[in-house]
C-alpha cells in the first residue's frame, strides 16, 4: 500500500490494519502530518497542528502494539479536535484573540475518552470565533477554505473540523453544534456530521457558547466511523449535570440493516416550493425514493413554526446565553488583557479589543433582549416559542421515526459573500437551528454531488436519544450513495 | 426602540456599556444598521399566540441526576496563575477599586 492511501482509510480500517500488522501507527501519523504541512498553506483548517505531540504518541502506541497490549476501539486513529474543546497542555483559542495564548490546564471529557480509546489528536481545528458564524470567516486566525473549491467556504462554525476530514488530515474529527455548527459544515464539505441529543455527550471542557443548545459531536467519512466515535465520546460524565446517565446502545448494531420495512420517514410538506437550491430539492426527492425502495413508509409532516420562527427564536436565546457565558472573559484571570488604571476601564478595553465583530454583535443583542424593559417581549416570548417548536416536533414524531429535511438552503457559498449582511448569513442555519431548540439529534450527510462538483447534503432528524433510528435510515442511504469521498488536493479545483 | 438613527446609536452605546464592551465610533455606526435589521427579525416572534405557555417547562427534559459534592485534589494552581495578566503572591491582581490608604499592615 502506498503511504498516501492511508489518508483515504476510515478509522476502523486503520485499526484493522494495525492489528494485522499491515502498517504502524507512526507510518500513518507521519503520512498525515506531512500531508497537513503541505495542505495547510492553502486550507488553514487548523489553528494549532500538534506535530510533536502526535509523533511522540504514535511511537508510544507502536510500542504498546509491539508488547501485544489490548487495543482501544480507536487505536492509532488520527483525530482533529475543534479549538473550543480543551486538550491538557495545549492552547485552546476558540478562534479568538481573547484566548490566543491560553494553555488549557485540563482535558475535556470527550478528549479523555478519545485518548483512552487510543486515538491520536493531531491538531486543533479552525472555527468561527467562539463558534459564532457559518463560514469560519469569523476566525481571528484567518478563514478556513473548502477543500472541494478553494474559492468557497467550508461552512461553520466547525469549518476546520469538516475541512480536515474531507481533506484527509484525519478520518474523524470533533466539532460542536449550537445551531448547526456541525451539520452545516458537514453538508458543505460532503462528510457525515452528527449533532447528538442534548444530554448524550458531556460538555465538560467545551468552552460554553449557549448552554441550553451546545452539543459536541463527530465528523467522519463513513457511518461505521460515526457509530464508533459516538460510542466512545458518549460515555456518561457527572461533570456535566445535563449529561444523561442512561446506558448507551451499541450504535454499530443499527448499521446492519438493508430494509426499512415498518419504519416511517417523514419529509417536510411543501419543500418543493421553499426558497432553496434546486439541486438540494432533487437530493431530497432522490433520498425519499431510496427510503421508499428500502420499504420505508413515507409520510408528510408540517413544521411551520420551526421553519418560520426558528431563526428569530434562536437569535434571541443563543445571544442571551452567550452574553452571560462570555462575561467570564474580563481580562483578569486569563486571556487577552489591556492594562488600565481603573478596573472598569480594564474590562471595557480588554473585551472591546479581545472580541471580534460577530461576537460583539451577539453580546450586544443578548444584553439587549435580557434588559429589564425588553425581557418579556423578547427573551420570554422566545422561550415560549421554543416550547411551541418542541410541541411541533413531538407531533411530527407521532407520525414518523425520522425526519428528512435539507441540511442547508444553499450549496457552499463563495468567500466574503455573506460577511456584510448578518441576517442573510443567519439563513444558512434555517434547517439546523430548530433541532437545537428542541434538543433533538440530527445527522447531515452527502446525498449527491452537484453539477458543479460540490457536495449536496441532507439532514436526518431523530427523536430524543433516537441516534439509532438516524443511523438505521442513513445506513440504507449510504448503501446507495456510498460513503463520503476525500478531496486530497490533487483532485481539487 | 426608537426609529431614529440617533436613538439607535444611543441605545447601542447604553447596551455596550452594560455589556462592558468598548466600541469605537466606526463600530457603533456599522453595528447600528445591522442591529435594527436583526431586532426587526426578532420582533416577528410577537406574531405568535403564546398565551398559557409555560416558557420554562421541563416536562420534555431528562431529569438531572444528583452527584456527591466531593472534594477532589487538584494542584496545578501555579499553572493557572501563571496565565493571569497580572498576579501577585498567589492572587490575581486588579487595579485598586477601594479608595483610601490600605497599605498599612
Amino acid at each position: 500500500m502506498k503511504n498516501s492511501e492511508f489518508l483515504k482509510l476510515s478509522a476502523l480500517e486503520l485499526v484493522e490494519g494495525y492489528k494485522k500488522g499491515d502498517f504502524t501507527v507512526s507510518d500513518v501519523i507521519e503520512t498525515a502530518l506531512e500531508h497537513i504541512e503541505v495542505n495547510e498553506r492553502n486550507l488553514n483548517a487548523l489553528i494549532t497542528p500538534l506535530y510533536e505531540e502526535a509523533r511522540s504518541r504514535s511511537w508510544m502506541l507502536d510500542a504498546a502494539l509491539a508488547r501485544g497490549e489490548e487495543l482501544g476501539s480507536l487505536f492509532g486513529v488520527p483525530v482533529v479536535v475543534k479549538d473550543n474543546i480543551t486538550v491538557d497542555g495545549v492552547r485552546t483559542t476558540c478562534g479568538s484573540r481573547m484566548l490566543e495564548n491560553w494553555i488549557s490546564p485540563y482535558s475535556a471529557h470527550v478528549v479523555e475518552c478519545l485518548e483512552r480509546a487510543g486515538a491520536v489528536i493531531i491538531g486543533k481545528a479552525n472555527m468561527d470565533e467562539f463558534a459564532m458564524g457559518s463560514s469560519t470567516e469569523f476566525s481571528a486566525f484567518g478563514p478556513a477554505l473548502n477543500p472541494w473549491d478553494l474559492s468557497r467556504v467550508p461552512g461553520g462554525s466547525s469549518g476546520g473540523s469538516a475541512a480536515s476530514v474531507v481533506a484527509g488530515y484525519a478520518p474523524i474529527a470533533l466539532g460542536s453544534d449550537t445551531g448547526g455548527s456541525i451539520r452545516q459544515p458537514a453538508a458543505f464539505c460532503g462528510v457525515y456530521g452528527l449533532k447528538p441529543t442534548y444530554g448524550l455527550v458531556s460538555r465538560f471542557g467545551l468552552i460554553a457558547f449557549a448552554s441550553s443548545l451546545d452539543q459536541i459531536g463527530p465528523f467522519a467519512r463513513s457511518l461505521k466511523d460515526v457509530a464508533a466515535i459516538l460510542q466512545v465520546i458518549s460515555e456518561p460524565d457527572a461533570r456535566d449535570a445535563t449529561c444523561a446517565r442512561k446506558e448507551r446502545p451499541n450504535y454499530a448494531e443499527f448499521l446492519n440493516v438493508t430494509s426499512l420495512e415498518g419504519f416511517k420517514v417523514g419529509y417536510l410538506a411543501g419543500y418543493e416550493s421553499l426558497e432553496i437550491d434546486d439541486e438540494i430539492k432533487r437530493a431530497i426527492s432522490q433520498t425519499i425514493e431510496i427510503c421508499k425502495e428500502a420499504g420505508a413508509e413515507i409520510v408528510e409532516v408540517d413544521l411551520p413554526i420551526s421553519t418560520r420562527y426558528g431563526l428569530p427564536c434562536y437569535y434571541t436565546i443563543a445571544p442571551a446565553e452567550a452574553s452571560s457565558n462570555l462575561a467570564r472573559f474580563d481580562g483578569v484571570q486569563y486571556g487577552f488583557s489591556v492594562a488600565a488604571d481603573d478596573l472598569k476601564e480594564l474590562y471595557l478595553k480588554s473585551r472591546g479589543s479581545g472580541f471580534g465583530p460577530e461576537v460583539k454583535r451577539r453580546i450586544l443583542i443578548g444584553t439587549f433582549v435580557l434588559g429589564s424593559s425588553r425581557y418579556d417581549a423578547y427573551y420570554l416570548q422566545a422561550q415560549k416559542v421554543r416550547q411551541l417548536i418542541i410541541r411541533e416536533f413531538n407531533a411530527a414524531f407521532s407520525k414518523a421515526d425520522v425526519l428528512l429535511t435539507p441540511a442547508t438552503p444553499t450549496l457552499p457559498f463563495k468567500r466574503g459573500e455573506k460577511l456584510t449582511d448578518p441576517v442573510k448569513a443567519y439563513m444558512a442555519d434555517l434547517f439546523t437551528i430548530p433541532v437545537n431548540l428542541a434538543g433533538l439529534p440530527a445527522l447531515s450527510m452527502r446525498a449527491s454531488m452537484s453539477q458543479s462538483g460540490l457536495p449536496v447534503g441532507v439532514q436526518l432528524i431523530g427523536k430524543k436519544f433516537g441516534e439509532g433510528d438516524i443511523l438505521k435510515a442513513a445506513s440504507v442511504i449510504e448503501q446507495v450513495v456510498g460513503p463520503a469521498a476525500t478531496a486530497l488536493g490533487g483532485d481539487r479545483k | 426602540m426608537s426609529g431614529t438613527s440617533d436613538g439607535l446609536v444611543e441605545e447601542i452605546r447604553r447596551v455596550a456599556k452594560l455589556a462592558m464592551l468598548e466600541l469605537n465610533e466606526d463600530e457603533i455606526k456599522h453595528i447600528g444598521t445591522q442591529f435594527k435589521n436583526i431586532l426587526d427579525q426578532l420582533q416577528t416572534l410577537s406574531e405568535l399566540d403564546t398565551k398559557d405557555i409555560n416558557p420554562f417547562s421541563l416536562e420534555d427534559m431528562e431529569p438531572m441526576p444528583w452527584r456527591k459534592d466531593e472534594v477532589v485534589a487538584w494542584n496545578r494552581y501555579s499553572e493557572v496563575l501563571s496565565q493571569a495578566p497580572v498576579s501577585e503572591e498567589g492572587y490575581f491582581k486588579v487595579p485598586r477599586i477601594v479608595e483610601g490608604d490600605h497599605d498599612e499592615k
